[in-house]
């Protein structure tokens, strides 16, 4: 079983991720990688969590896909502080024997990541000002309806 | 009790955490809300709205009617956003 979790600063590489998972029971591998974009006219977005929160519900998270789903392995990457245009904000993926096990559970995932761990997205604007971004009904419409 | 804060309720508080010796009749999640409101700003400003607050007794998410009794730290902080 690949269970793999980093909460992290500084830039990470989605391909590198994707390499993490290496096993000849593997069928299948989806993963969804989240990016900064330039929405707002936002130069940059900070994110805050909670050191002890955000990590358990991340691993509480895993568990429950793993199981949901019958997953060989799963990972969740998250950044926090300062993210710049472009950046991965988030990078989820997941194994299995089958695609369509895989390919739900990327969806359950981010559906979850939205709602129920412990990050708070903040957009910074060019001149230095900045907006805490609002929880979105759509979002938690999506997170109940699994 | 510590009551910490996270993301915009921290940044309106102004501060990270406080630390209060609440009177033997604060029971619940909601009654420290009320209490704290009470005492003015800026915690009857980052606590307006109610609905809009989680919370979360030594780590782990709560429901506002839940008791603090035992309890180490609670946490307030706005709907998350992550993902």
């Amino acid at each position: 079983m690949i269970r793999y979790i980093s909460l992290q600063n500084c830039p990470f590489d989605p391909g590198e991720e994707l390499c993490k998972f290496r096993s000849e029971s593997i069928g299948a591998i989806a993963s969804f990688t989240g990016l900064v974009r330039s929405e707002n006219e936002i130069v940059a977005l900070s994110i805050e969590h909670h050191p002890v929160m955000t990590q358990k519900t991340l691993e509480q998270l895993c568990d429950m896909v793993i199981t949901r789903y019958h997953l060989l392995g799963v990972s969740i990457t998250h950044r926090y502080e300062l993210l710049k245009l472009g950046e991965p904000i988030v990078f989820v993926a997941a194994a299995s024997v089958h695609r369509k096990a895989a390919m739900e559970a990327i969806v359950y995932m981010m559906d979850r990541l939205k709602t129920d761990i412990p990050l708070w997205k903040k957009e910074i604007f060019a001149d230095g000002t900045s907006r805490w971004i609002e929880q979105k009904q759509s979002d938690v419409d999506r997170s109940f309806s699994w | 009790m510590k009551i910490s804060y996270f993301a915009k309720t921290r940044e309106i508080i102004g501060r990270d955490y406080d630390i209060i010796h609440f009177p033997t009749d604060i029971r619940s999640i909601n009654d420290v809300v009320k209490y704290l409101s009470a005492k003015g700003e800026p915690y009857s400003i980052a606590f307006a709205n109610q609905d809009a607050l989680r919370f979360a007794l030594d780590n782990e998410m709560a429901k506002s009617d839940v008791s603090i009794e035992n309890i180490q730290e609670l946490a307030i902080f706005p709907p998350v956003t992550g993902g």
